[in-house]
């Protein structure tokens, strides 16, 4: 009785707070455009389609950040209102669906979808599974898996639940600081790179996308990877290293019974055809100098040869792409031609002037301030609104304010690195996964060492940034 | 016998799909690639004039859209006037320029020319390394006044390497091999000697030159109009870099006589150019001229600073600030004073400038020579037309790729957009040629201007390659 009655206080409660947010997302445009369009300073003030649009935004960002529907729904609504109250024009509202943006994450999709389909996951997982005895080689095996797979998968959810299942095997019921430190390793390994590697996460290409065609030729996939190279390198150093102490505090438990051996996952030709075709995709992007043919078609080339091969069912197309994230990037990309065409971002730039004496008093102290504004944004709002909102304002903060000499490649990366950070699981998906995971199959986990560790990689993530400025130097993006 | 046939579908969906490869690869060795790098950001005019050009260039030759690839590169450096941002743009371009290895480049405007062109110039054997080096070392305090450089080295009193500014000069860091690019300059307003540019056999382009038989024959139809016995002609400037090379120009020998021909032609003179330090000089000038009854020719004036030295009214002045941070109250601003070290530099709003110029030449209205006089509260300006250096620019670029018998030539710009603001031609009674006020009404993209055509006699004394 007093169960039913608990669950019927915890429905009520949770009807009244969703009644509440949408409440507060339905009231937010009106006061919002209120607000803006008072404006009386003349460096702020707005016109009427302008604070439109920014009220509509304020209420896209309330669903966002309250999670009151899928990402892509407030993303596309807002698209929908552009074009039928004739802010924008269709082909500028729309224009993420036809911008090579769109087709190369699709690709990328796609070529994913048959790495997840292919016997290679189950065969490395048995290979690290029959070798994983000691806790080196366990931890090893995670990370080395969640770094090779983001240099392939471009989703960090996609990946983490791709690693899962063998982490999930290194799991005992008894081994508490062993689970905790094996599967921080595992949520850290699968997100902490997602920057450094253009395909590793989404919000790369929709960063890519808001540059100049000039910047996203320097800035493709080696470009990017030689920019991001010491970023790269600090984070490993800073997995390693506290897989390393962690282990030393793990291994004081009881040692684990050696498992039973298994069979050995055998490859299949579609299997080596999915490795083929990864080895083409890695040549056309070492070779690009050479060929000069743009990545996006080169991409879309390979994953329509999947199919041209029966290397991919429809059912498992339907299955295997994240559609949601593809339209919810579509209709981001769009962003920056809107509020170009809003002249809307000279405005958003001009809110960041608060930055320019502490950029102009050195870079450092100028990225360590960018980091303050991103972490405090990162604790309302989920990360791809949040970078995409700090990013279409800092973006042409750096192309246009007099005095700031750093790339706006450069400043997008690093919002993209640190808002992909997390303290708390609600802030990443990644992490919100796997812990509801590990809940329902009733391991036993760590919270208070969880939450320290996230902090410790959030100052790693700071630590690798401002270790990278010298070789920034020395490329010319500060 | 079922292995052999799935084998055999799959060989012909290879075959499919590997000829369909070798069309591509057929096609794209076929193209030839344009770059095309802009000093400034499309957030200018003039650069979307050019821009327009361009695209007309193209349009003429449709036939070969298919054989071209063009890629655009804006360098900002309006946006950000200070060295180290200089630097990092040359570098970025000359990566871009590298990796994507254009056949033509096509760049617009000084700027670019000195941080782009010269990287890609092939001088000639005649000119060794030495030349090389010494052409870049005689770029660098042009660049670095046009930069107003904010840098930190200069504020140490060190002085920039061409290091500083991505310049290269030995064949290793040129690391271009052999690279040659078509290099097709376009809104050039000096001499593109400063640039090496003669040095090379493969430099075209098209110059942006003030035509002084367009600009005088306006003048002598503005002194009709007024009544006015006026016949000196004095150029007032600031001392950014295009005003800089306009001065530098006239000062070379042959250019000038021809000049002074025209000049005499015309039933007027030329009396000493002014480059303005500050506001104090800008308006000495002013005043000046208008008690001489000389009339005044503008071309650059938005980088004009002054100095408040009396801390009371560095107070005022800064809380008078707009939010651009630039001064629009030019009447409050008081008599130079000796300059301690407590003096204060203030920027003088462009717009608050021209209409205090405009206001106290009570005499004759200034003439300005930049896109944006009029706009700022000028009477009437003549511009070269942007459209013109896209379109030609990128004519000789696609003779050059497409047409390789015919040779080309330098160009001098002949074209002018016409700026009026009628009520100020009311305001001071004047009453021009029908063609003006109707050409100014048949307003174009920008506020009070449109394009004609101005065929200037060729000056036969040109003599740059």
């Amino acid at each position: 009785m007093t169960q039913t009655l608990h669950s019927h206080d915890q429905t009520l409660r949770k009807n009244i707070s969703q009644l509440l947010a949408w409440v507060f997302a339905a009231s937010i445009p009106f006061i919002s455009y209120f607000l803006l369009i008072n404006i009386n300073s003349e460096t702020y003030s707005l016109n009427h389609q302008q604070a439109l649009f920014l009220s509509m935004v304020s209420s896209a960002v309330v669903m966002w950040a309250l999670r009151l529907v899928p990402d892509f729904v407030p993303g596309l609504s807002l698209l929908i209102m552009v074009t039928l109250l004739d802010l924008v024009p269709q082909s500028i509202a729309f224009s993420g669906f036809v911008s090579e943006i769109f087709f190369l994450v699709l690709g990328v999709f796609v070529l994913a979808g048959l790495l997840a389909e292919s016997n290679w996951l189950p065969f490395l997982e048995s290979v690290a599974f029959n070798k994983g005895s000691s806790l080196l080689v366990r931890g090893v095996a995670i990370i080395g898996l969640g770094i090779t797979l983001t240099l392939i998968v471009p989703s960090p959810l996609g990946r983490s639940s791709m690693v899962y299942p063998l982490l999930n095997r290194f799991l005992g019921p008894t081994t508490k600081k062993t689970n905790t430190l094996l599967s921080l390793i595992h949520i850290h390994a699968a997100t902490l790179f997602s920057t450094v590697f253009l395909t590793g996460n989404p919000l790369n290409f929709v960063l890519l996308s808001m540059l100049e065609q000039q910047t996203q030729n320097r800035f493709q996939w080696l470009g990017w990877l030689k920019a991001g190279s010491v970023t790269c390198l600090v984070l490993a150093i800073g997995i390693m290293v506290f897989f390393f102490l962690g282990s030393r505090l793990a291994s004081t438990e009881v040692s684990y019974e050696s498992e039973s051996k298994e069979q050995d996952v055998n490859l299949k030709s579609k299997d080596w055809g999915a490795a083929i075709l990864y080895g083409f995709m890695f040549l056309a992007v070492l070779t690009r100098s050479v060929h000069q043919l743009p990545l996006v078609w080169l991409i879309m080339a390979l994953a329509l040869t999947v199919f041209y091969f029966s290397g991919m069912t429809l059912v498992s197309l339907r299955q295997r792409v994240d559609w949601p994230t593809l339209i919810f990037i579509a209709t981001v990309v769009a962003w920056g031609p809107i509020l170009d065409f809003l002249e809307l971002n000279q405005w958003l730039a001009k809110l960041a002037v608060f930055l320019v004496p502490l950029f102009e008093s050195g870079i450092a102290l100028g990225i360590l301030g960018t980091a303050a504004l991103i972490f405090v944004v990162r604790l309302f709002i989920p990360g791809a609104p949040a970078f995409l909102l700090l990013a279409s304002t800092l973006i042409p903060f750096a192309m246009n304010q007099q005095g700031i000499t750093i790339s706006p490649w450069l400043i997008g990366f690093i919002i993209v690195t640190l808002s992909e950070g997390f303290i708390f699981s609600y802030q990443h998906g990644v992490p919100s996964q796997v812990l509801s995971d590990l809940d329902s199959d009733k391991i036993p986990f760590n919270l208070r060492t969880f939450l320290a560790s996230n902090l410790f990689f959030w100052l790693v993530r700071l630590t690798a940034i401002l270790a990278s400025i010298p070789l920034w130097h020395s490329m010319k993006l500060v | 016998m079922n292995k052999i046939l799935i084998a055999a579908k799959y060989l012909v969906i290879a075959g499919i799909i590997g000829f369909a490869a070798f069309q591509i690869t057929m096609h794209k060795s076929d193209q030839r690639k344009i770059m095309i790098v802009h000093s400034y950001y499309n957030d200018m005019p003039w650069v979307n004039e050019i821009d327009e050009g361009v695209a007309r260039a193209l349009d003429n030759h449709r036939g070969e859209s298919s054989k071209i690839q063009i890629r655009t590169h804006y360098m900002n450096l309006k946006n950000h006037p200070d060295c180290d941002y200089y630097s990092n743009q040359a570098h970025d371009a000359y990566l871009n320029i590298k990796n994507w290895q254009p056949d033509a480049i096509v760049i617009f405007d000084d700027l670019a020319q000195a941080l782009v062109g010269f990287n890609f110039t092939h001088f000639q054997v005649n000119a060794d390394e030495t030349t090389r080096r010494k052409t870049a070392e005689e770029m660098l305090p042009w660049l670095m006044n046009s930069g107003q450089c904010t840098d930190k080295k200069k504020a140490n009193g060190e002085s920039l390497t061409l290091e500083d500014f991505s310049l290269h000069v030995t064949r290793e860091t040129m690391a271009m091999g052999e690279y040659k690019p078509t290099i097709i300059f376009a809104g050039v307003n000096g001499t593109i000697t400063r640039y090496g540019y003669d040095h090379a056999n493969h430099v075209f382009g098209i110059f942006e030159h003030k035509n002084y038989e367009a600009i005088l024959d306006t003048l002598v139809t503005l002194k009709q109009s007024l009544n006015s016995e006026a016949t000196v002609v004095r150029q007032l400037n600031d001392t950014s870099a295009t005003a800089q090379v306009l001065v530098d120009l006239n000062d070379n020998g042959n250019q000038k006589t021809s000049v002074e021909n025209i000049w005499h032609s015309k039933g007027l003179v030329e009396s000493e150019k002014i480059s303005a330090n500050d506001f104090y000089e800008w308006r000495d000038s002013v005043i000046q001229a208008d008690q001489n009854n000389e009339m005044l020719l503008i071309s650059n004036y938005q980088n004009l600073t002054v100095d408040i030295c009396d801390n009371q009214q560095i107070t005022m002045f800064s809380n008078a600030l707009t939010d651009s941070h630039c001064l629009v109250n030019l009447n409050d601003i008081p008599d130079e004073a000796p300059n301690t070290n407590q003096c204060t530099r203030f920027d003088i709003c462009a717009d608050a400038l021209i209409q205090w110029t405009d206001l106290n030449s009570t005499q004759f209205p200034p003439l300005g020579t930049n896109t944006n006089f009029v706009s700022d509260g000028g009477m009437m300006t003549l511009v070269v037309s942007g459209i013109e250096q896209g379109e030609v620019a990128m004519e000789k670029a696609l003779t050059a790729l497409f047409d390789t018998t015919q040779t080309i030539e330098n160009s001098k710009a002949n074209r002018f957009a016409i700026g009026l603001n009628q009520s100020l031609l009311e305001y001071r009674n004047i009453s021009l040629p029908a063609i003006y006020p109707s050409y100014s009404k048949e307003l174009g993209r920008f506020i009070n201007f449109s394009e004609t055509q101005y065929f200037s006699r060729e000056l036969n004394t040109n003599n740059e390659q």
